[in-house]
């Protein structure tokens, strides 16, 4: 599949990473445009249920930026954030599907490069991988 | 070791109970009670000595999960003080809930048992119907030493593979096995309550032979569940087998609704979230081919494994609940098994470890 182009959906903290991704816009930092964002207060706000929504309804990859960890606006978020991940990624392994499309990634707000890099990175990485298996599954 | 009593039998263990009303130590006593037939039981609260007749202390039932009724009645601080008789997965839902401040324990005294599990509500109402005496099985099973869920071709699947049969936390553990039975006290609070209620000096006894025999009956069913594991594993290992598994949901909601761990009032599944609009249903077929209805099943099992799986207790209520079978005991079990293991956490084992959802460490984790 040389031309498939995965579809990434980015929960992304309004303190950091949606920061840096606008960082990356106003400093001209080219990256994929396979992203499509949604501004969280912060990612201890992205509650699993959503993660799972993105992926049954056929998103090939899920971005979570947070701060880096004792930088979150609100004390722990991101360490809350980075449970419910570890759960989910859990469930997910056990239930034979790849858990690596479920990327959660500390960006902070001046690092408009590194959040460019970690969306280069990750379509390249879904492109190997190809689409998801639920894209065209009506069972969800 | 705590200190206890010896009962003759457990009649004896209800005639001190009737004596703890009278003697206003508890002002209720809570637990499964038979209908005026004697068909079926149901959790009830009491605070006349005469119900306490209809009172089935060692029943092979579970209708509800205990946890939940208390719950109900202990969701905020009142002073009633309140006995209640539960099975040991209810107990470890109990402490699941007391850590989620759902259950405010201060008045209450919990009184369990070492469990030999139960049979589904609707067959045990099946054969009290048809006249077979399965509490009386029950008992004499007891009696004898034997483990009636691994001795009945109508055991629930969840009591068979429950190695977690003994309460761990309570107040007063009834160790029900034997002709004799013994009531141990495992807390202060429990100590402070027997020592209220006994006629007699509570006394250091000795389980030693008692606890070899019950290691026995644990030991099979650690076999037996380690078994279960090991076939779950191999017939469910990827999304098309657990969305094969599930086939037969209706989303009733069920499950939820009598898990003791699925405690939110605020639950998205409680909410209007998956009244899609007409126009949804146009977009998945033209996007996926066909849609499942009602739709957002697997999304509903999905979820429920990440928000509640790490406080999963095993007591199977999921299953008990399902009115289409679905094998809901092997998921949330064995998949909540792993879940805790992350965070080195076991449902309903104690009271002062923290919930793996409402902490975390600085330092953990580091390759997510």
């Amino acid at each position: 599949m040389s031309d498939f182009e995965p579809k990434i959906i980015g929960f992304l903290c309004n303190w950091c990473t949606y920061t840096g991704a606008d960082l990356a816009g106003t400093a001209r930092i080219q990256y994929p445009s396979n992203i499509r964002v949604i501004r969280m207060m912060c990612s201890g706000g992205v509650d699993m249920v959503y993660v799972m929504k993105a992926l049954l309804e056929g998103a090939d990859g899920v971005l979570i930026g947070g701060c880096h960890p004792g930088d979150c606006h609100y004390q722990s978020g991101n360490f809350k954030a980075r449970r419910r991940v570890a759960i989910l990624k859990k469930i997910l392994q056990q239930l034979g599907y790849n858990e690596d499309r479920i990327w959660l990634r500390w960006i902070s707000a001046s690092e408009g490069k590194k959040f460019a890099n970690t969306v280069t990175e990750m379509v390249e990485y879904l492109k190997k991988l190809g689409p998801n298996p639920f894209k065209y599954n009506g069972n969800i | 070791m705590g200190l206890s009593i010896e009962l003759a039998n457990i009649a004896t263990l209800k005639e001190m109970l009737k004596d703890s009303i009278k003697n206003n130590k508890v002002d209720a006593i809570l637990g499964l009670f038979w209908d005026e037939d004697r068909n079926s039981v149901s959790y009830a609260m009491t605070k006349n000595v005469e119900n306490l007749d209809r009172l089935e202390i060692l029943c092979p039932s579970m209708p509800v999960q205990g946890a939940r009724v208390i719950s109900n009645i202990k969701f905020t601080e009142t002073p009633l003080k309140v006995l209640c008789i539960i099975k040991p997965c209810e107990m470890r839902a109990v402490v699941e809930l007391i850590k989620l401040k759902q259950i405010m324990p201060e008045k209450l005294i919990f009184l369990s048992m070492d469990c030999g599990g139960a049979v589904e509500p609707e067959k045990f109402l099946e054969l009290n119907r048809s006249g077979k005496n399965i509490v009386n099985d029950y008992l004499s099973n007891y009696d004898s030493f034997m483990d009636f869920s691994m001795n009945t071709e109508n055991n629930r699947f969840a009591c068979s593979v429950c190695d977690k049969c003994v309460p761990n936390v309570s107040d007063l553990r009834l160790r029900a096995y034997g002709k004799t039975k013994y009531l141990e006290a495992i807390s202060e609070k429990g100590k402070v309550f027997l020592n209220e209620i006994a006629n007699e000096q509570l006394r250091d006894i000795d389980f030693a032979l008692y606890d070899e025999s019950l290691k026995k009956i644990i030991d099979n069913r650690k076999i037996n569940r380690d078994r279960e594991r090991e076939i779950f594993k191999k017939e469910v290992n990827s999304m098309e087998s657990f969305t094969k598994e599930l086939s037969a949901c209706i989303r009733c909601h069920n499950c939820m609704v009598n898990c003791p761990a699925d405690y939110c009032k605020e639950c998205i599944f409680r909410s209007p979230v998956f009244d899609h609009p007409s126009e949804n249903y146009e977009l998945w077929l033209e996007r996926k081919g066909m849609i499942k209805l009602p739709t957002d099943t697997l999304l509903f099992h999905l979820t429920r494994l990440n928000h509640m799986s790490t406080s999963c207790v095993s007591c199977g209520m999921c299953e008990t609940s399902c009115p289409m079978g679905i094998r809901l005991t092997r998921i949330f079990s064995f998949i909540g098994e792993e879940t805790q293991k992350i965070f080195d956490y076991e449902a309903g084992r104690s009271l002062t470890e923290e919930l793996p959802v409402a902490t975390f460490r600085e330092k953990e984790l580091e390759k997510v």
